[in-house]
């Protein structure tokens, strides 16, 4: 019962997260970008942030995962989420090591 | 389709971008693409979460792959592997679709992938996964070109739900769309801490795409798909050429 209601809700939590990330994110972008042509010096910071809210949409995705699957008792799909949760932090500290 | 399959080299060619440039630009635009479409995938329950997540698993590990080899490879190689990459990408449109469903794998069946999507009437129907192993592989080389490229990788990650998992159609895009955005974080989370990102050319390419993204998934539905199809083609050939010739060393004047 409690497996079949998350399956209903996940994917509509994740669509709104997107929905409203992208919202967010476009807004930043379209700041920064008007930012950058009048030389403010608020640009850089909020295009840091544009970027920085796109990178991070996956990611809360993954731990919206994680948290559903640990709520219904899923042990399988919590360690799955957790595992690429890792690999992500795995990539990320491999690309800073490596460039 | 992500987008950055277009995004590399029209910044490469066009805007006078190096390749690395190019590469961080496209992996942000690719995710920001992919949270953009998202929402009309899942709201029509065409996303196969589980699927995503037990198939991003390989994506993700070969991206930690791709980034270990980008300072060992030469741009030139770099240019050549992205030029086949983009005639690949065009046979693939060209190749006719499999429709047979699988009665379910023993990996498929264990991990319970199998789902059911409305099909064009809005009829809900079952479907199994294929062979995962083979689908795990070529998901694992989709993460390795995406990390080493900048791509969304939809040039393996096609073959591998269609012919592999024998998915339907508009569940294997729509899962594959979501997945891209996980498989370029990592290595655009590293870019942009090294402040490799160039922000004032990231704005315009991330809204460009985030338009794209929402028109394109609007009329998807719409569009024909064989004319669609041909114009893809078209595109990814002419280029596949510039990108081919650069990796020689042949550059064309007036693109750059």
């Amino acid at each position: 019962m409690k497996d079949g209601a998350h399956r209903r809700r996940l994917p509509a939590a994740i669509a709104e997260l997107m929905r409203w990330g992208t919202i967010i994110g476009s807004i930043l972008v379209g700041a920064a970008t008007v930012g950058t042509t009048v030389n403010a010096s608020w640009a850089v910071p909020v295009a840091v942030a544009d970027v920085s809210v796109f990178v991070m949409l996956p990611v809360i995705r993954v731990v919206m995962m994680l948290a559903a699957y640990a709520s219904a008792m899923d042990v399988l799909y919590v360690w799955i989420t957790t595992a690429l949760l890792v690999l992500l932090a795995a990539a990320t500290v491999v690309g800073l090591l490596v460039s | 389709m992500a987008g950055g399959i277009f995004v590399v080299p029209l910044l490469t060619l066009f805007a006078g971008a190096s390749f690395p440039t190019a590469v961080a630009v496209s992996l942000v635009s690719v995710i920001a693409c992919s949270c953009a479409s998202a929402p009309q995938f899942l709201s029509a329950r065409l996303v196969n979460l589980r699927l995503a997540a037990v198939l991003e698993l390989a994506t993700v590990a070969g991206s930690v792959v791709g980034v270990l080899l980008v300072g060992s490879i030469a741009p030139g190689i770099l240019y050549g592997l992205f030029a086949v990459v983009l005639l690949v990408s065009a046979a693939q449109m060209l190749r006719p679709r499999r429709s047979a469903q699988p009665l379910g794998s023993g990996w498929g069946e264990r991990l319970r992938l199998a789902s059911s999507a409305p099909d064009a009437g809005g009829v809900d129907q079952r479907y199994h996964v294929g062979s995962l192993p083979i689908g795990l592989s070529l998901m694992f080389g989709a993460g390795t070109l995406s990390a080493l490229l900048g791509i969304g990788s939809g040039v393996l990650k096609i073959p591998a739900m269609d012919a592999a998992l024998r998915l339907p159609l508009k569940v294997s895009s729509a899962t594959a769309n979501l997945m891209i955005g996980v498989t370029a974080t990592g290595t655009a989370a590293a870019y942009l801490i090294l402040g490799k990102v160039d922000l004032v050319l990231a704005g315009p390419v991330v809204l460009g795409s985030v338009l794209g993204a929402v028109l394109g998934a609007r009329a998807m539905v719409r569009v024909n798909g064989s004319v669609l199809r041909v114009a893809f083609v078209l595109v990814l050939a002419a280029l596949a050429v510039p990108m081919g010739l650069t990796a020689f060393g042949i550059e064309i004047g007036p693109l750059r």
